[in-house]
């Protein structure tokens, strides 16, 4: 069953194209995230979904229904939906029972009906004893679950989040990252969340868009978009890259300081003669000495340490394998190069994605 | 696809926002196009109603007219130059150093600022009148001259006391953009081995250069435009300036049309200052006003402190404690001159005004009636315009932005003379009436009342009410339950800000007033043709207090800064 449906969605601004082709299908109760830096157009998507702008191109159903096409366009406050904005937008001149209880209110439920769901709410996301503050009286995170509060107490047919961490601190957005999604699974919410922190999006949602210039790159499960990035910018947005230029010769393929048996990379044949590989540092092992041999399909490959920097819990060394090629390889916080020795580089040709490029 | 939705369309042909745009479009195309226009007109207009450009060529037969602008020039220049120098050694007292009692001395400035021009006038010349003159008596007193050395009916006169009520502006531009001077940019000169006196000269001063230079605008401006002093001093001293040979075409015999071609070289000189002035201060470069100030740490002036206190104190000295003084004095004597004393002491002037003059007390009435609700519809007109224009509900939003922000830069009695135009003959024939002032006030105003409920409005996140619509509310909702309450507190500062000016306008409302719609300034004016100035003080004291318990009420809820902290914006 399909909950939110986005077909062939586009929306200009004048001349610019903030998004370009956007469609997606969304389960009940999933946790989607839309990725990307900023001015990627996924603000804009969102605010579509919620009904605060009319597509230019394309439509949005939710259960089936039409909700967005660009002849007409059903008003946010009849989508059901609720909404947790960058700003929080929670109400200075109310107290927070009042911020929370306010969705219930305009659904003209009960007075008791109200408090009731308004307490347990509160006690939800643990602010029981804070009911009759007004919101200036409250932290940042504080401040964070009274929105959260006031949007999933009505339970919303999608719960919409744009960017609602950026304004925390650092500790505070881990903490808050688990509370979403602890309520996400508490009320089994489909949820559309914004953000351009990959991090945040990795270990929240069930499944990825993420997006560049109004375009989307990859839709994927976070797993599937670190270890099988499909294009450039997925790969290289998505943790820390390198990305190999490469030329299939006969039965090699050249990385111009070294080359690999082209037989030894999977689905090779489907591609160009011109190749572009994504390798993650981290699946780059490094060896002072000369090692003995290979082991499970690993390539060893000579080189010279050009650079290194240590971050504690790391060290990233660029070393270059002759070719003028520069490659980051990182490794243990305790093992140490020196700038200008040779070392011995274990790349396994399983670890090299091979991207569109 | 999906019969059994309907839709509806927020961009739907004539849906109620649009309409809101057209008659808010319409209103203020009659409140400030129009008179305009009607201005411009009618200077082209022979008496019978065929196009003429005589009346601009009868300005340059008459000397009497050229010299007009000639001495509005003169004093413009004077007055703004004046101002300068009176008012950027308190702003950077009170900004940049260690000078004592800085908040009695804003609180003076404050009070200056709130007094009106024209009573300020009226007692100094009881302070500097040729010879009987307090400040002259003392001085004959005192070294047995025959005659005093102040003429307060001169044109230095006429200068000082325009300058000395219009300082309070180059005050708050030059303290706001000192403000933002971080010391950092001193230290950097500190440090390459320029002295204090050297750094201040060198740097601060230039850095604040397009602020002083606004406000040497703003005070030119106003100095030229100004008729309540004018007819105070420069009457009586026959200097003839803009302001007064306007208001005598508009005596007997009328002359609207000559008024109208007169007045056209004021409007343009403003409005060219203004758009030169926005430029400067849009000019990029100074990054010193846009960014954010680093650290900042006060001058430490040593003994020099208590000096710069002295000088603040002596300027607020001339501008309130000695005018306030005489002012009080003549409103309790039988006769100012007879000086302090028991025998002297009488209610007897406000008793003539509140219960035996004529039109005393329906003037005071019109006072509040009038500008309570000029202030009302200015802010309630100026609410819906920013709001929409703020949210982007319709199209060329901006437009709109623009004609309310346009009356700033018409001077009152230009404004006054394009409202006649307009409106005074028929189909309206509003002239003489209640509405004519209320519209009148209501136009000049409108740009404060627009400024701060723009910047009140822009305070407001939008998200604040896409809150309430995601959550089930219409736009009403949101605006009813949200954007109202939050709206209150700043929106009565801004009624405040429309109502205290209202209450004491003279230049719309010398030209527009009739018989039965006279003001508490209308009637001061009246008064100082045949009335006493025990009288004439006595009704400055009324309307001071007016001024100030309205003052009071926004320094109580709105807080401190509320007067000098807007006028700056």
């Amino acid at each position: 069953m399909i909950k939110l449906a986005i077909r062939n969605i586009g929306r200009d601004f004048g001349s610019v194209v903030a998004v370009r082709d956007f469609s997606l299908e969304i389960a009940p109760g999933a946790f989607i995230s839309l990725l990307g830096p900023s001015g990627c157009g996924k603000t804009t998507m969102l605010r579509m979904i919620a009904g605060f702008i009319p597509p230019s191109r394309g439509t949005i159903e939710l259960n089936g229904r039409l909700l967005s096409s660009p002849s007409a366009s059903v008003p946010p406050e009849k989508r059901g939906m609720s909404m947790i904005f960058q700003s929080y937008a929670i109400w200075p001149h109310m107290t927070v029972a009042e911020n929370v209880a306010f969705g219930l209110r305009l659904r003209r439920l009960p007075a008791q009906d109200i408090n009731r769901r308004v307490e347990e709410m509160l006690a939800v996301v643990r602010l029981s004893n804070l009911g009759t503050r007004y919101p200036a009286e409250l932290s940042g995170g504080q401040q964070q679950r009274v929105a959260l509060a006031r949007a999933v107490i009505i339970q919303p047919e999608v719960l919409l989040l744009d960017e609602p961490l950026s304004n925390l601190d650092a500790n505070l957005r881990e903490e808050m990252r688990f509370e979403i999604r602890r309520l996400h699974d508490e009320f089994k919410m489909t949820t559309v969340y914004v953000t351009h922190d990959q991090s945040e999006a990795m270990v929240m949602s069930d499944r990825i868009v993420v997006m560049n210039q109004g375009t989307v790159e990859q839709i994927d499960t976070p797993y599937g978009l670190y270890n099988a990035p499909g294009t450039q910018f997925v790969a290289s947005f998505i943790g820390r890259t390198n990305f190999l230029a490469a030329t299939r010769d006969g039965g090699k393929v050249d990385f111009r300081g070294f080359s690999i048996p082209a037989d030894q990379f999977d689905h090779l044949e489907d591609l160009r003669s011109q190749l572009l590989f994504s390798l993650r540092p981290q699946s780059i092992r490094v060896s002072q000495s000369k090692p003995a041999g290979s082991a499970g399909g690993e390539f060893w490959v000579q080189g010279r340490v050009l650079k290194r920097s240590y971050f504690g819990d790391r060290w990233d060394y660029t070393i270059d394998p002759g070719g003028g090629l520069s490659i980051v390889a990182s490794t243990e916080p305790r093992q140490r190069c020196e700038v200008g020795e040779m070392v011995w580089m274990a790349v396994n040709p399983r670890d090299m994605v091979a991207i569109r490029a | 696809m999906h019969p059994e939705v309907t839709l509806k369309s927020p961009w739907h042909r004539w849906n109620p926002t649009e309409l809101l745009w057209v008659g808010l479009a319409l209103v203020l195309i009659l409140l400030v196009g129009n008179p305009l226009l009607r201005l411009a007109w009618i200077s082209l207009e022979t008496p019978s109603g065929g196009f003429t450009l005589g009346n601009y060529a009868e300005i340059g037969r008459h000397w009497r007219y050229l010299v007009g602008y000639r001495n509005s020039l003169a004093l413009g220049f004077s007055v703004a130059s004046l101002c300068l120098l009176i008012a950027v050694p308190i702003a950077w007292g009170v900004s940049r150093t260690n000078m004592p009692g800085k908040n009695l001395v804003q609180v003076l400035v404050l009070g200056t600022f709130v007094t009106p021009p024209f009573l300020g006038a009226t007692s100094w010349i009881l302070l500097a009148g040729p010879n009987a003159g307090w400040i002259n008596r003392a001085y004959m007193g005192i070294f047995g001259a025959d005659s005093g050395i102040l003429n307060i009916y001169s044109f230095p006169g006429l200068v000082f006391v325009i300058a000395i009520y219009s300082f309070p502006y180059t005050f708050v531009f030059t303290r706001a953009a000192l403000d933002l001077v971080s010391s950092e940019m001193e230290d950097a000169a500190n440090c390459l081995g320029a002295g204090r006196v050297k750094a201040t000269l060198a740097i601060t001063l230039p850095l604040i250069r397009p602020a002083l230079l606004g406000a040497w605008i703003i005070t030119f401006l106003e100095a030229i435009a100004i008729i309540g002093s004018s007819i105070i001093i420069a009457l009586p001293a026959n200097i003839n300036l803009v302001t007064l040979q306007l208001w005598q075409f508009f005596g007997y015999p009328l002359r609207v049309e000559m008024a109208a071609a007169y007045a056209m070289p004021l409007l343009l000189v403003t409005m060219g200052l203004f758009g030169f002035q926005q430029r400067i201060l849009r000019g990029k470069g100074y990054v010193a006003l846009t960014g954010k100030g680093g650290e900042r740490r006060l001058i430490d002036l040593g003994a020099g402190r208590w000096l710069l206190l002295a000088y603040s104190g002596f300027i607020v000295t001339l501008s309130l404690v000695l005018p306030y003084l005489v002012l009080l004095q003549a409103a309790f004597a039988k006769g100012w001159a007879r000086g302090l004393g028991w025998n002297n002491l009488t209610l007897a002037n406000f008793q003539f005004l509140l219960f035996q003059h004529s039109t005393a007390k329906q003037a005071i009435l019109n006072t509040f009636v009038y500008s309570s609700a000029a202030a009302t519809l200015a802010l309630g007109l100026a609410v819906s315009v920013a709001y929409i224009v703020a949210r982007r509900l319709v199209p060329f939003g901006n437009v709109l932005s623009v004609l309310a922000f346009t009356p700033f830069v018409i001077p009152g009695l230009v404004l006054a003379i394009g409202f006649y135009a307009a409106y005074a003959p028929p189909p309206l024939a509003l002239a003489g009436t209640a509405a004519i002032m209320v519209l009148a006030f209501m136009t000049r105003f409108l740009p404060i009342a627009y400024s701060n409920a723009s910047a009140a409005i822009r305070g407001i996140h939008p998200e604040m009410e896409d809150a309430v619509m995601i959550l089930g509310g219409s736009r009403l909702v949101a605006i009813r339950r949200v954007v109202a309450p939050l709206l209150k507190r700043s929106l009565l500062g801004a009624w405040l800000l429309v109502f205290i000016p209202a209450s004491r306008e003279v230049s719309s409302a010398l030209f527009l007033y009739g018989p039965k719609t006279r003001t508490m300034s209308v009637l001061f004016f009246d008064l100082t043709e045949g009335g006493s100035f025990e009288q004439l003080a006595a009704l400055g004291v009324i309307l001071l207090l007016t001024v100030l318990v309205f003052v009071a009420i926004g320094l109580m809820c709105v807080g401190r800064d509320f007067m000098l902290r807007k006028a700056s914006e």
